[in-house]
């Protein structure tokens, strides 16, 4: 039997759900649509978390929720749509703001100014902006479920090396910082004065605290699921083996694979099928036998090639089915 | 008790205090205002590059310590020992006219030639005058120099453990001291002033300890005891040397400030009583031109007494440190001259040390004349008789301790330097625990000979003409500002011919014993291996010819480049990359 | 109390101290920067050296994409900026200074 919902009987602590994968494959909808199974059928309170500029959760809600904060789209099903680039703009505002306040300054020192601008230019920005934001979310604890649309920066497991990569600098410049601290308070001993408190030893160790809870959190494998949503296409197989392996290398259990856009099997005995999708559908199970053969038992759910666009929380309704208990005519093997 | 006035040290303490305020007072005035014409009003490199780490104005009496403190160390009270082997007037003559002219010149005006240039230190300063060459020249110079230094202070402290019994224990007991007062200063934060007087008392506890237990007895370790002492001692540097310097070498310099200082004092003190106490001097006056294993009178006098009279390692001090943080150009004279005819002023004070002891102690080269002679002057207003064997522990304690903590500092400069001369394929000679391990195995391999006469004479000449150079660059410098440089001119025309001179007369000795003509210079036990003995004086020729042409080819460079810049040729160079 | 030795720039994040006041140079004054000198300028000195060398290190890895050393993604390091705004000039002026080995001498 396929679909999500054996997966999360198996696994009844599940607090973060990621999907992962290449843009337009269907994560925004597999979020949307686990989301709202989780609080409309089982009475969770979800926060579903996209930061897609397509703003694909709008259109799925079709509601405009980009930038718009946090909204309850449906009774416990909350959605946010984060405008990272807005929020890279107040964030840099308010770092100014606080030099200004901190130093009591008319302006910014013009190198100053120019390099917190030059910021906003750096592709990684964009990817730490999200990455906190996420992690800001889940502190606050509010939520039964986090439902979580990765955004699709290489294949979205790049959060999790990052957020290695990030606690470990936090580690070493907290360590280099408590050092020359600690070089400092020498010499203020021998001079006879008092030690200061260290305002950026302190900044360090929130930030270096915020991280790790978030890291612990994403790589404890009970509490956290990541899925690889693809279709029956060989790019995507190929896209989805080499995310396995970076999984692999991050030591982070991939939960499951989520195909999508698969044409139901008896499709092909209807006698008035055009040539062009008879030829489609055969290679599809050429795809399908494959993935079966390299992902096995990670094959999680199924969701068909729906005859309209997932929209609209009806629709949403029924890929949630879908995607819980997949169905059997989708099974080509 | 009472003897005559003129029979005892005290006189010459009085007259070398008034030479060297003539000296302070007129002569380095004159100097700082018609030379340098200091100003209070330009900006010193302190302010100009204000960094509250390496550039920061310091108050002149913090700057005066602290140079006093970085330019005193064995020089100027085991040089006079060396010295006073020709009789006690050529050396107290030569401490004093030497301080007059040619020491406070030497580290005044290099305080002033980092201050008018942008804070640069001896390197670049001597790059801008004689180029990349002259610098990487200067570094190899300096290796040499710190392994001989390290030679000398390793054998002396060496031997002082050795011939006192009990200052080893001593020694680690102040260590000891060192590691609480770390531990209470930077871990407990406590607060300095108990902790300062904690410092003493565990200090003096330990010098009373040392002096009871009295052990363990001289040659203890048989007849290779002196160098057995010397790997302990090694392995005591190497720890310290890579620890972080708050747990081990700064808590260390702290202890140790308090036995030097009172220990100065307490012999100037002594002196300057001699006639109360009845102390007499008791060596004569003049003794020879010429002193069989020591050489003649002159280039070697000149050269023996180190750091008392003038000396090169505080051209380093001046440029690197010093004249970053001098506050205002007015404090160059206080800082600069007063901290060196303050070092004048001790190099008196250990020689009336030697004035006062046995001439045969002298003549027969114990090292213990200067602990004996501390002793004797000491003695009759700390307890007499009583306090006699406390009195030596106590001041070759002194010794050892002087020597130690200058010894951690030159074995951590041998690792900077090292890293930074060894690169490429060569680069692990400059690793941390490999340099420190080469910076202290050579020198205990130098120091096998036992001669260390002739060790002191290669570390004096090399010093003196590290001060030669120093002078020849400031004659550089003034001279470009076109004002008088014969000032600084003289004296390094003087220092060069003599320096070179010595480094001659020591390549001359060795190479005697190098060609067979005459037998290695060696001590017992080592002259029981002849081979090894003549293993290490040709070692010690060729040191001599490297020295020699390191420093003959940086006194051509500078000189040269001295009268191109009387005659107005020369450019300012870009400044170093 | 140990106001003979002033350090003007404060190294990192904290609030100036305010302008040392005038102080008038008794004989105790002296005496005390003298022994303050002897005994522990030259530790202080080398304790700041070290320091300073940590702090290269802390600064390079905070800001290092400032000198165009990209070291990792500056939404944390500008969190820092604030509190580093001070020692931003005298760190890059320390940074590319002429260095020589006699420079390493101090301390």
């Amino acid at each position: 039997m396929v679909g999500l919902a054996e997966f999360f009987a198996r696994k009844p602590d599940i607090e973060v759900v990621v999907f992962a994968g290449k843009g337009g494959l269907g994560k925004t909808t597999s979020s949307a649509a686990l989301s709202y199974h989780m609080a409309v059928n089982e009475g969770k309170k979800v926060l579903c978390f996209s930061t897609d500029p397509q703003a694909s959760l709008s259109d799925i809600f079709e509601r405009d929720l980009f930038g718009k904060g946090v909204v309850e789209v449906a009774p416990n099903l909350y959605v946010v749509e984060i405008d990272a680039d807005k929020k890279i703009a107040e964030y840099q505002q308010e770092i100014k703001q606080k030099i200004l306040d901190m130093y009591g300054l008319e302006e910014l020192p013009k190198e100053i100014e120019e390099y917190i601008d030059s910021t906003s230019a750096e592709p990684a920005m964009y990817e730490s902006a999200t990455y906190d934001a996420m992690a800001d979310l889940v502190a606050s604890g509010e939520y039964d479920l986090y439902v979580f649309d990765m955004p699709p920066f290489g294949h979205g497991v790049r959060m999790v090396a990052m957020a290695e990569i990030l606690s470990a600098w936090v580690d070493k410049i907290t360590e280099a910082r408590k050092e020359a601290a600690e070089y400092e308070a020498v010499a203020a001993t021998l001079k006879g004065g008092m030690q200061t408190e260290d305002m950026v030893l302190k900044e360090l160790e929130e930030i270096r605290k915020k991280m790790t809870t978030f890291t612990e959190l994403m790589t404890n494998s009970e509490k956290t699921a990541f899925f690889m949503v693809m279709v029956p296409e060989k790019m995507a197989i190929l896209d989805t083996e080499r995310a396995l392996e970076m999984f692999r290398e991050l030591n982070i259990e991939m939960s499951g694979v989520v195909v999508n856009q698969i044409y139901p099997r008896d499709l092909l005995n209807k006698p008035d099928l055009p040539e062009l999708l008879r030829k489609k559908i055969e290679m599809q199970e050429k795809h399908l036998l494959e993935i079966r053969e390299k992902f096995g038992d990670l094959v999680a759910a199924l969701i068909p090639m729906y005859d309209r666009e997932p929209k609209g929380l009806e629709m949403i309704a029924k890929v949630a089915e879908d995607l819980m208990h997949s169905r059997r005519d989708l099974l080509w093997w | 008790m009472q003897v005559a006035f003129l029979e005892t040290p005290s006189l010459w303490i009085i007259g070398a205090l008034v030479a060297y305020g003539f000296a302070y007072y007129v002569y380095a005035k004159w100097v700082d205002e018609h030379i340098w014409e200091v100003s209070e009003k330009r900006v010193t490199p302190a302010h100009m590059y204000l960094d509250g780490v390496e550039y920061f104005p310091v108050s002149r009496y913090v700057l005066y310590g602290f140079q006093f403190k970085s330019i005193a160390a064995l020089g100027p009270i085991l040089g006079p020992f060396i010295a006073v082997a020709y009789g006690w007037l050529p050396a107290l003559i030569w401490i004093v006219i030497g301080n007059m002219f040619i020491g406070w010149v030497q580290d005044y005006s290099t305080i002033m030639l980092t201050v008018r240039n942008e804070g640069r230190s001896m390197g670049p300063l001597v790059y801008n005058a004689i180029g990349e060459r002259g610098r990487k020249i200067l570094l190899a110079y300096l290796l040499f120099y710190l392994l001989i230094i390290s030679a000398v202070f390793i054998y002396l402290v060496s031997l002082f453990w050795n011939v006192f019994p009990g200052s080893f224990i001593a020694t680690i007991g102040i260590i000891i001291t060192g590691l609480i007062v770390g531990e209470l200063l930077y871990k407990y934060k406590a607060n300095i002033f108990g902790v300062t007087a904690l410092a003493i008392i565990l200090t003096l506890i330990s010098v009373g300890i040392g002096t009871a237990v009295a052990w363990p007895p001289k040659n203890f370790f048989g007849p290779w005891s002196v160098q057995v002492w010397s790997i302990i001692l090694a392995i005591i540097l190497f720890v310290g040397a890579i620890v972080p310097l708050p747990k081990f070498i700064t808590p260390m310099n702290f202890v140790a400030v308090f036995p030097a200082i009172g220990g100065v004092l307490l012999i100037i003190f002594g002196a300057l009583i001699s006639p109360a106490t009845g102390i007499k001097l008791i060596q004569p006056a003049f003794k020879g031109w010429y002193v069989e294993n020591v050489g003649p009178i002159f280039p070697i006098l000149f050269v023996s007494i180190a750091c008392g009279a003038i000396s090169g390692w505080h051209s380093l001090v001046s440029t690197s440190t010093t004249g970053k943080q001098l506050d205002v150009e007015t404090d160059a004279r206080p800082v600069g001259a007063g901290a060196m005819l303050t070092e004048g002023l001790l190099a008196t004070s250990a020689l009336a040390a030697y004035m006062v002891v046995s001439p045969d102690l002298i003549a027969k080269g114990k090292i213990s004349a200067f602990v004996n002679g501390a002793t004797l002057l000491t003695a009759p207003f700390l307890g007499g008789d009583a306090s006699k064997a406390y009195l030596l522990t106590f001041f070759s304690i002194f010794l050892v301790i002087y020597a130690i903590t200058v010894q951690a500092l030159v074995t951590r400069y041998w690792r900077v330097f090292s890293a930074e001369l060894f690169r490429g394929s060569w680069a692990w000679l400059g690793n941390k625990y490999i340099a420190t391990a080469t910076g202290l195995i050579l020198p205990i391999i130098f120091a096998l000979t036992g001669s260390w006469i002739n060790l002191w004479i290669y570390f004096g000449g090399s010093n003196q003409l590290l001060a030669a150079m120093a002078l020849t660059l400031v004659a550089f410098y003034v001279a470009k500002m076109n004002k008088p440089s014969w000032y600084s001119a003289v004296p390094a025309a003087f220092m060069t011919v003599v320096t070179l001179s010595a480094l001659l007369w020591e390549i001359y000795t060795f190479g005697l014993s190098t060609f067979g003509i005459k037998k290695p210079l060696a001590k017992p036990p080592l002259t029981q291996y002849p081979g090894a003995a003549w293993a290490l004086n040709a070692l010690f020729f060729v040191i001599g010819i490297i020295l020699f042409v390191l420093g003959i080819y940086m006194s051509y460079a500078l000189w040269n480049a001295y009268f191109k810049a009387k005659r107005g040729e020369v450019e300012a160079k870009a400044v170093s990359p | 109390m140990s106001d003979w030795e002033v350090i003007p720039i404060p190294l990192f994040g904290r609030k100036k101290k305010e302008k040392e006041e005038e102080k008038k140079e008794g004989v105790s004054e002296a005496l005390k920067g003298v022994l303050y000198g002897f005994a522990v300028h030259g530790a202080a000195t080398a304790a700041l050296k070290t320091r300073m060398h940590m702090e290269h290190l802390f600064m390079l890895m905070t800001l290092g994409d400032m000198l165009g050393f990209p070291i990792i993604p500056p939404y944390y390091s500008l969190k820092i900026l604030p509190y580093v705004v001070p020692n931003i000039k005298s760190w890059k002026e320390r940074l590319f200074r002429e260095r020589d080995f006699t420079d390493l001498l101090s301390g």
